[in-house]
Formats: structure tokens, sequence, C-alpha cells
């Protein structure tokens, strides 16, 4: 009996052990197309990008560099090679998508990365008497300030919140002698959440920018005033390193206008974008993705502000150690700069 | 390779120690109740798919700790499990992995069967499972914000059986399964793709947890015991992009009942 017992507690334990289940129960990966996303996205690049010529990247050269890599690539090692070749580009824009969808940017801005930690929203609400109203499903923060200021945060250019919201917002504050429209940290989002805003300040029409898309330039027809009252009273729009694409074109355009004041510290600077018709996001043969920019947004003056950003009117710097002492010291100047 | 030796030599030892034919016992002096702290190590893959169709796989320790206690009728056993390793990859790429688990398992004795000629004590039993993970893939360099993560969660209600093989008053051979049936399951997927609410509640054949043991007690004191066997884990969501991870672990735990 008790040699059966032997028998039969060895016999499992062997199998267990000897066996090793989790290799059995999940297979690798067989297919392998490694080298024809590396292609793919080499002339992705190649094809679209609208900054090889301004950034001076001989991309030619990035594919003698990357393709060997490439070659020896396995498995997920293709992400890294992807990814460094894409990071070349140094665009915010620029990301790698996994197959299932998550995001991966390339680049991060200097800019962005300096006031990353510079600005806190809730250090902001500490300058006012009561508690903002949030609307646009918490994308959009308004009040008033003490001296009659009102007080919008835009947190993104994003899906339709401004279209659908703004409004409700600007009319709180329509009887107020001045506006702050505060934009930091803002990413940015679509040109017609953009044009929504706009609109509201404007008394005439106001020819945009050019804006090219495979290098063909566009033409498009000017913002119109919009909206059942337009705001013309003083507004200062406050902007960060942070603040980036849409979050680039918004204060360009608004310093347009006579009545605004740009305050705060340089854009991120992303003028690369897309379009429904032509866009940046391009499926490589595994189900892989990238974004890559289409088109070309310029400023006033028929530059990309790529890289260089939009410059404040008036610049005040901000860091983390100011947030950290629940200071906003942009805010401050803005308050007292229309008071 | 080493540690698995060393355990089959202990299982020797243990084997052709004195076998005394047994008492008749009750089962609140045959179930293993007290305080526990446990460690593995094993084999251990994993696939999100929502970030990659690749298998990462490598060494997974386990930590955990148990509180278990048998009363006349029933017993209950609670146990925080805790996982965490960088050294699961795909080729070069490596990953960071963290589990964390709790359980919660009511004990019922059911009956008892002959297997040689001894005792084989059976337990069935609820039991409630919470499973968190989250994975870190390196595809840069650990650390970066430019590398992909993924995180999901199930909390399940379920069925735990153990059977205990009491062979004499100081050793047991212990077999123990856990297998959820209805679950609460959330993780990471594309909100574009799959137009769909999270969490949602899955039964087993969406949502899978199982957990098997078998191991072999050694009663150092009556109130101390030495455990040593193999567990097998196995969750998977076959939902959105699918997830699936595996381990094989020797586990080496400390029992004492107070």
């Amino acid at each position: 009996m008790r040699y059966r017992v032997h028998t039969f507690i060895t016999l499992i334990f062997f199998t267990f052990i000897l066996i090793s289940c989790e290799k059995i129960i999940i297979q690798p990966n067989e297919s392998n197309q490694n080298i024809k996303d590396f292609e793919a996205a080499w002339e992705r690049v190649n094809t679209v990008y609208p900054y090889l010529e301004l950034k001076q990247i001989n991309w030619n050269s990035m594919y003698l560099k990357y393709h060997p890599r490439a070659e020896q690539a396995y498995g997920d090692e293709i992400y890294t090679v992807l990814i460094e070749m894409l990071t070349e580009l140094k665009d915010m824009h620029v990301h790698v998508k996994t197959e299932g969808g998550e995001y991966m940017p390339t680049y991060l801005m200097p800019r962005w990365i300096k006031d990353k930690y510079a600005f806190d929203p809730i250090i902001a609400r500490n300058y006012f008497d009561q508690e903002l109203i949030i609307t646009g499903e918490g994308r959009i923060e308004y009040g008033i300030i003490s001296g009659n200021i009102g007080y919008i945060f835009m947190a993104t250019f994003d899906e339709d919140y401004l279209i659908n919201y703004f409004s409700e917002a600007l009319d709180y504050v329509k009887n107020t002698k001045a506006l702050i429209l505060d934009i930091r940290h803002n990413n940015g989002g679509s040109y017609q959440n953009i044009e929504a805003v706009v609109s509201r300040f404007i008394s005439s029409p106001l020819e945009k920018p050019e804006f090219y898309v495979l290098g063909e330039l566009i033409d498009l027809p000017p913002f119109q005033p919009r909206g059942s009252f337009q705001y013309l009273n003083p507004v200062v729009v406050l902007i960060n390193g942070v603040s980036y694409s849409s979050g680039d074109f918004f204060p360009e355009i608004m310093k347009q206008i006579s009545t605004v004041t740009v305050v705060g510290d340089t854009t991120g600077g992303g003028s690369s974008g897309s379009t429904s018709y032509a866009r940046a996001e391009y499926r490589l043969p595994s189900g892989k993705m990238i974004f890559v920019g289409t088109t070309d947004l310029r400023r006033y003056d028929g530059k990309p502000w790529e890289w260089i950003g939009v410059a404040p009117d008036i610049r005040i710097p901000q860091t983390e150690e100011d947030i950290n002492q629940g200071i906003d010291k942009q805010l401050e100047y803005a308050i007292n700069f229309l008071k | 390779m080493k540690t698995k030796s060393q355990l089959l030599l202990l299982a020797f030892f243990l084997i052709v120690s004195n076998l005394i034919g047994q008492d008749s016992l009750k089962n609140k002096q045959v179930f293993p109740a007290g305080i526990s702290i446990e460690y593995g190590l094993g084999k251990y893959s994993v696939r999100d798919e929502y970030i990659s169709n690749e298998k990462y796989s490598g060494t997974l320790p386990n930590f955990s700790v148990g509180w278990s206690r048998f009363h006349n009728k029933h017993g209950y056993r609670l146990k925080l499990e805790y996982r965490r390793s960088t050294k699961i990859s795909n080729n070069k790429i490596s990953a960071e992995v963290k589990q964390f688990v709790f359980n919660q398992d009511f004990i019922y004795p059911i009956g008892k069967f002959l297997l040689f000629s001894k005792d084989v004590f059976v337990f069935l039993g609820p039991s409630m499972e919470i499973f968190i993970y989250n994975l870190e893939y390196d595809f840069v360099h650990h650390g970066s914000n430019l590398n992909a993560d993924a995180s999901g969660y199930m909390v399940s209600l379920g069925i735990n059986s153990e059977f205990i093989y009491k062979l004499n008053t100081k050793l047991n051979i212990e077999s123990f399964v856990r297998l959820n049936l209805l679950s609460v399951v959330s993780k990471e997927f594309d909100g574009n793709r799959y137009d769909e609410s999270s969490p949602q509640l899955m039964t087993v054949v969406s949502a899978t947890n199982i957990d098997f043991d078998l191991s072999i007690r050694y009663y150092v004191f009556k109130k101390l015991s030495v455990k040593a066997g193999y567990r097998l884990e196995l969750t998977r969501i076959n939902k959105w992009d699918p997830f699936i991870s595996c381990s094989d672990n020797l586990i080496f735990s400390l029992t004492y009942k107070f």
C-alpha cells in the first residue's frame, strides 16, 4: 500500500512540475510582419509628412539606419524600431498605436516637459470666492472673479465640447467687464471647436492663416461672427508649454483680435495634423497603426509653428515650485492686468 | 530546475517517513487552519491583446498571507496574494507585471471516501475573489513616458473544493481547486472599436479564473506545519481584446494554528 502511495504521489508531481502547463495553454504568436510594418511606416512618412525639409531630416538615411534593425527584430522588438525611427521626427503628433488601441507617443516637446507640472486647475480655483461651474462633461469650467472679471477654462478642443457648451459659459460671463480664457494644458483637438470660440469674439470676418493638406494649399472661408452676441470687452488668453496643436493655433488666431492679449509662456509647437480626407492614422500590415500628420498649419506670418510654438504678448513664466506653493502667477497677472 | 529537484527529494523524504495508521478524525482536526505565509516561484506567461498578440513569459514570484479557521460545521479562509516581476519578456522586450488577488472562501465538509485504505476528506464551498493586474511594456526603456501599459480587474463569485488525504498524524496530501462562475470584469480596450460598456457581468465562459493546488503538508508540531507543492493559476478574459495569463508555481508555506 505504501508503494502505491509513493508511486501515485511521485507521478502526480512529475506530471505537473515537468510539463509546465503555461507553455501548453498560451502558445507563441507565429506570424511575423515586422519588416513589412517597417517598410510601410517608412514609406508613409516619406509620402505625407510635411516637415522633413523644414526639420532638415534626411529620411532616406533613416531607412538605411533602421532597416537592418527591423530585419533583426522578432516579436515586439519591432515596436522599439518603429518608435525610435519615428522619434527622429521630434513631433508630438506622431504616435504608434498597438493592435488593441493603446497610444504611444514618440516624442515629448521640451516646453511641454518644462511646463507639465507648472499648472494645476485646482490651484486656479483657489482664486475664486465661489466654486467654478463645470460643464462639457468636465472639460469646461467657468466663473466670475471679484472685480467682475469672467473666467473660462477650456481643458480641450477635442470632441464637440466647445461647440455644444461654450455658449453656456459665455452667456454666464456676458456682463463682465473683462474675460480670461484659460487654455493652459490644452492638448488640442478640432478646428471646429476653435471656430466655435473665436466666432464669439469678432465683430467682422477674420481671415484664416494658410492651411496645407498633403502639400496643397486649401482655401478656407474666414472666421465669421456667430452667436447671440459678440464679447468685445478686453480678453486675456492664458497659455503655457503644454498648450499644443489646436492649443497653439487658438492663441495665434486670438492674437489677431485687438481686444485680446495673450499671457503666459510659449506654447508647445505642433502644427501638423489630420483631416477627414487625409487622415494621419495609417494601418500597418500587422494591424499596428501609426499617426503621421498630413496637414501643415501656418501662423499668420506664413511660417509653421512646429517646434517654434506661439509666443505670448506678455511672458510670465511659471514653475512647478510656484504651483507647489499654491501660487498661479499667470492667473494673478491676468487678473491684475484686467482690473 | 534545482528547486524542482529539491522539492522532489523533499517529497520522497516525507513519503518514506513513518506512515502510522490514522485514528478516526473530525473535519476540524483535519483542516489546516491558522495563519499562513506562502512563497511561490515558477514560470509565468501572459498575453494581453490590447497591447500585443505576442506571448510574454518569464518567472513571477508570489507572496501571500492567509488566515483560515474551521468551526464545528464549516470553515472560512481569507488570502491576500501579491505578485510582481520585471523578468517577463518577449524576445528582447521586457515587461513588468503586477498582480493582486484577494480571496475569501467558505468551506463545508461534504464527506469522505477511501483511497488506498485511507480517508480523503472532501470540502466544498462558495468563494469570492478580486483579481487585479497591470502590465507595463518596456518598448523603449523602463519608466519611459513612451511605453505602453494595460490593466484590468475581475471580481468573481465561484466555488472552491479541497481534498485532504490524511496519510498519518503528521502528513497530509492536499489538493485544492477554485473556479469562478460569475464575474464583474473590466479591462482596457479601444472604445472606438468596441461599442460596449465596461465593466461587464460575465460567466465563466467569457471570464475564467482557475486556481489548482497539489501539495504535501508536514506537521512539525501540532500547531506548526509546512507545505510544499505545485500550483497552477489560469486567468482568462475572452472579451474586447482578450487577456490570458497562466503560471506554474512551486509553492512553500508555513502555517501556524492558534
